[in-house]
């Protein structure tokens, strides 16, 4: 029997699972596809969620009712705010998470939420007109309105350790096939990416008296913003120690057997997330490298060294591993090995993340060339609210960069395309200051409450937090302090440099513990406006329709180029047209000119 | 046959005023009736010699033919030149009007050039500057806009801008990485200021262009009933300034351009300072003289006794003379000029002397008023204070906002406003 869904989702990783679960709470039938049900969820990397930029991604999709923060605050042993010494916006609440715990607490969440999941793998597309009506599972069909794909490192994954090439999407776990011939049909070129893992080692084998230790923060945090509605388990420290000269020559010496060094390699790989190899290969006059003894879990024994991603064979990952300070002894349990697989250049995607010429197949993740269990999750988050949309018959949304992460993340996707897996970093938001981990609520609750995607239980907590807010800003306000003749308000020296948060705090009769983000908010209220303006900038820009212009070779002023790109592209209005990659801001004057013109003549 | 182009404009092409000949250029879409009355094959290239009948009057007129797409515009152009009388002139506009012709907007015979792909934004923008200079310098101006060495002066400070920002963003996504050493916000502050210094050495040397920027400004001063305003009212041979025995009489600042032969002069007439006043109206006007001292090109330091010592905040700026050297004549030793205005001695020695003033260079290089509010503007952003716990985010906010402002002067514009900006600052019809 064939079953019939609204949305099916293939891809039970970080991306599938916010999709799915966006596709349930919108009110969909919707079904889950994986390879391994008890691998979903699964963190195929470093057992942490949270970073500088990717926290901001996770409480974006915390704040549209996503589940990757709760899941982290179930399964979180340890908690720690990156970039204390600075300003809110660059501050990061990162938490290392019990992978097991974390992957359980998802299948929970999936089974309470009553989701179909199917064990299968999906092989092909059945398409019509443009639009997918079924994914064809090895064991069955599966129809649906709208798919998700999000295929991560299994699109004909190859794992590989020294000189040996295998098949597989994740170490032990087979890759999946039969979809680049979809996409070829498609005329959808794949591209290889590849990515790094280090090996994992037996916490008895490992000496940690002599070990750096690094305890996380006194003070409790959350990811979610329901905060303590879900309590952490236990918390334990990470550890700190450094490769040596030792470490460098045995690397050095064993270069030529590195996959990636031997030519085995052909995909390109992250150079903000460099393997061992790569650091000192690159960076020879540096003679240590820091790693970070990450816990996989609290009852596991996996130990997790992160700094040290290899694809040596494993008589040198022994080697170098043994070099080190404390891991004199230390048992490889699982080899460091990298991957290798396909992806889809992204500026095929509408920034709904559909594919530009399938009306309803949407992709998601890493399959979209990005990396990380974040820039999934938020992927499968657009992805799957599209998905349902477009099921509902309803308009699609599309986050702006001007007030989220995950809009930077699909504009930048979707617009320059990628060189190398993408990862999400707060230098590429604009409009930084003001898209903080901690507003990210208040960032995303309209669409959230549009679209369905906000329980009872979120808003209430949402408003229980502005209404505290509100109470500080009162308090600002009415407190007057004395300068010389002068009164001024404790609101007017939020924005000064001369007093610190602490000093405005201390004016203040009461407080209470919203008091740095609309401390904050008021300091950044400037910004504020700034960003609001460019957002009506690009609804008047929404308002130019381009339908009339039928070539752009008649459009003079622009070069050949990007009439091309233009005359590709086909862009609806002006502000699909300044997506376009090379679209300057001068090419759009010229088009809007041109638009003009056309009127002119057309009334004349 | 008709015309090529969007609806038919005209404008005059040459200096209103008196002249040789006048030029009006016309282009767009211009009716085939047009071509007929004039005998003219719309797509022959070249000059004929036409007797235009205005109705009243005919004048023989020079039509000159430019076929699109060979055109200033890139549309179908004419340009009739009649001779120089600003009544001709008109006739032509009434006559062109009745063809079904309208007078252009300021700048849309460039724009139009620009959308036909004819020039570009940098050189129309150039092109108008181009119109508007009248003195060596600003010519000189021009060439450094075009040439590039300004651009390379902006990128220069920009590619610093930029090595500072690298700093800040590492420290920002990166500092929980090994390898980024904290960097003390004392540093960021040192660098930021070196840039700060060039930006600033630029905005000394490149004055923005306006049209009243090119008038120098020649302010007369001196105690009152020395006889400034008969000076004045000989200067441009008319009675502007009230003239009368009274001490105290001028107590406004007079304001009257004087041409001089191609070139022009702003020459302002003040009241007359003296401490013993106890009238309000006399010391408020002469406060306005001190501030339109301070901020003249010139001053002419008016006397009617030679041995008057010249305040000390004129003295190095302003050019001595004696009046009345009718009545009793300056000693030999005296240094400045005399004249007399009420007989007109010396009068024109003074306006040489003025002459040889407008026509001198300032040193200062011009650039466009858009170029040179972007330069303020980014100066303005990477003044701002930055501290508290928030410095590094806040400095490399403000230096991407500079960049953006910096970027919009060679780069690209942001939106139509600041197109429309240029070509508002357009001569019309060039
Ligand atoms: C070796 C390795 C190293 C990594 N290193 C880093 C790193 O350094 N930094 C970092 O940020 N991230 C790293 N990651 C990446 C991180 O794991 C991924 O970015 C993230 O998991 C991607 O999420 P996803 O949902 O796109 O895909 P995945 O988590 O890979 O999930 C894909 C899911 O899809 C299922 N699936 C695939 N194809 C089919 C099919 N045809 N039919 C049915 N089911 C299918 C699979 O069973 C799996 O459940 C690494 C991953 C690996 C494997």
């Amino acid at each position: 029997m064939n079953s019939i869904f609204d949305l099916v989702v293939i891809g039970g990783g970080h991306a599938g699972v916010e999709a799915v679960l966006a596709g349930k709470r919108m009110g969909l039938n919707v079904a889950l596809i994986t390879l391994d049900k008890t691998k979903t969820g699964r963190m195929s990397c470093n057992p942490a969620i949270g970073g500088i930029g990717k926290t901001h991604l996770a409480k974006e999709i915390d704040a549209l009712g996503g589940y990757m923060a709760e899941a982290t605050d179930l399964s979180g042993i340890q908690f720690r705010t990156l970039n204390k010494k600075k300003g809110p916006a660059v501050q990061a609440t990162r938490a290392q998470a019990d992978k097991e715990l974390y992957e359980k607490t998802i299948q929970a969440k999936l089974k309470k939420e009553q989701i179909d999941v199917f064990e299968d793998e999906v092989i092909d597309f059945e398409e019509k007109n443009c639009e997918v009506f079924a994914a064809v599972g090895k064991n069955k069909k599966y129809k649906a309105k709208a798919f998700v794909l999000t295929t991560g490192t299994f699109l004909n994954g190859a794992i590989l350790i020294g000189s040996n090439k295998r098949e597989g999407g994740r170490i032990d776990e087979k890759k999946a096939s039969g979809l680049e011939k979809f996409f070829d049909k498609q005329n959808l070129m794949l591209g290889r990416l590849k990515t790094g893992t280090p090996p994992r080692l037996a916490r008895e084998t490992i000496n940690f008296e002599v070990l750096e230790e690094q305890p996380g923060d006194q003070e409790v945090c959350y990811m979610s913003f329901l905060e303590n509605k879900n309590h952490h388990p236990k918390q334990v420290s990470c550890y700190i120690t450094k490769t040596n000269k030792r470490t460098h020559d045995i690397i050095k010496k064993n270069i030529k057997k590195s996959a990636m060094y031997s030519g085995l390699i052909s995909g390109v790989g992250p150079r903000y997330c460099p393997s061992i190899e790569d650091k000192i290969m690159r960076f020879s006059s540096k003679d240590s490298h820091q790693i970070f003894v990450e816990p996989e879990g609290l009852e596991s024994n996996w130990v997790y060294p992160n700094g040290i991603s290899t694809s040596l064979p494993r008589e040198v990952q022994e080697e170098y591993i043994r070099s080190i300070e404390g891991f004199e002894s230390a048992e490889i349990l699982q080899q460091g090995y990298a991957v290798e697989y396909d992806y889809i250049d992204p500026r095929n995607l509408e920034k709904t993340l559909r594919l530009k010429n399938l009306k309803n197949l949407f992709l998601a993740g890493q399959i979209n060339g990005t990396t990380g269990y974040e820039e999934a999750g938020a992927q499968g988050m657009v992805a799957g609210i599209n998905a349902s949309l477009l099921v509902q018959k309803k308009a699609e949304w599309i986050p702006q960069r001007q007030n989220s992460y995950m809009g930077v993340l699909v504009d930048d996707l979707t617009r320059f395309g990628v060189s190398e897996p993408y990862r999400m970093f707060t230098s590429r938001a604009e409009h930084r200051l003001v898209l903080r981990q901690d507003n990210a609520d208040e960032r995303m609750f309209e669409a959230g409450i549009h679209m369905g995607l906000i329980n009872k239980e979120r808003e209430e907590v949402f408003l229980k937090k502005q209404k505290e807010k509100k109470q500080n800003l009162e308090q600002l306000r009415k407190t007057k302090i004395k300068f010389g003749d002068q009164i001024k308000t404790a609101h007017d020296l939020c924005k000064r440099n001369d007093f610190t948060m602490e000093d405005v705090k201390g004016t203040l009769e009461k407080t209470n513990k919203r008091f740095g983000e609309t401390y904050y908010d008021i300091r950044y209220s400037g910004y504020v406006d700034k960003q609001r303006r460019e957002l009506e900038k690009m609804r008047n820009l929404e308002e130019h329709d381009l339908g009339l212009i039928f070539d752009y070779a008649e459009v003079v002023g622009l070069s050949g180029e990007v009439k091309e790109k233009l005359n590709k592209t086909k862009p609806k209005n002006l502000l699909e047209a300044s997506g376009v990659e090379g679209i300057t801001p001068a090419a759009l004057n010229v088009l809007a000119i041109h638009l003009k013109k056309i009127d002119a003549i057309r009334t004349s | 046959m008709v015309g090529k182009g969007l609806d038919p404009i005209f404008a005059q092409g040459s200096a209103p005023g008196q002249s040789a000949i006048a030029v009006v250029r016309l282009s767009g879409k211009l009716p085939d009736s047009l071509y007929d009355e004039l005998k003219i094959y719309e797509d022959e290239r070249s000059f004929f010699l036409r007797e235009i009948n205005f109705g009243d009057f005919a004048d023989s007129c020079l039509v000159l033919n430019f076929p699109a797409p060979g055109s200033y515009t890139g549309e179908s152009m004419l340009e009739i030149h009649s001779h120089g009388n600003q009544l001709i002139v008109a006739e032509i506009f009434r006559w062109l009007e009745e063809r079904g012709l309208r007078e252009a907007e300021p700048g849309e015979f460039s724009k139009r050039a620009f959308l036909n792909n004819k020039i570009s934004l940098v050189q129309a923008e150039g092109v108008s500057l181009g119109i508007e200079a009248e003195t060596k310098d600003q010519l000189v101006a021009l060439d450094s806009f075009r040439s590039g060495v300004l651009s390379k002066k902006i990128e220069n400070v920009m590619s610093q801008l930029n090595g500072v920002l690298v700093e800040l963003e590492a420290q920002l996504d990166f500092s929980d990485e090994e390898d980024v050493i904290d960097t003390k916000s004392g540093a960021i502050q040192d660098s930021l200021s070196c840039v700060l210094v060039e930006l600033a050495d630029l905005l000394k040397n490149y004055g923005p262009f306006e049209k009243n920027s090119l008038k120098k400004r020649v302010v007369l001063v001196g105690r009152p009933n020395v006889g400034k305003s008969s000076i004045f009212n000989s200067l441009l041979n008319e009675d502007v300034a009230i003239v009368s025995q009274e001490a105290g009489t001028t107590r406004d600042i007079v304001r009257k351009v004087l041409p001089l032969s191609g070139f022009e002069v702003e020459v302002e007439d003040t009241a007359g300072l003296r401490p013993e006043t106890n009238d309000a109206i006399e010391k408020s006007g002469m406060v306005l003289t001190v501030k339109a001292a301070e901020s003249a090109d010139f001053l002419i330091y008016v006397t009617d006794d030679p041995e008057e010592i010249v305040p000390k905040e004129f003295r190095d700026r302003s050019f001595l003379v004696f009046n009345k050297c009718d009545l009793n004549p300056a000693p030999s030793s005296f240094s400045g000029l005399s004249v007399s205005a009420k007989t007109g001695e010396g009068i024109g020695v003074l306006l040489e002397k003025l002459k040889s003033l407008a026509t001198s260079s300032s040193g200062q290089k011009l650039i466009s008023e858009r170029t040179h509010k972007k330069l303020e503007k980014a100066m303005k952003i990477l003044s701002k204070e930055a501290g508290g716990a928030d410095f590094f985010e806040m400095t490399a906010q403000n230096i991407r906002d500079a960049n953006q402002e910096l970027n919009e002067i060679y780069g690209e514009l942001d939106n139509e406003k600041i197109l429309d900006q240029i070509f508002n600052n357009f001569c019309i019809g060039k």
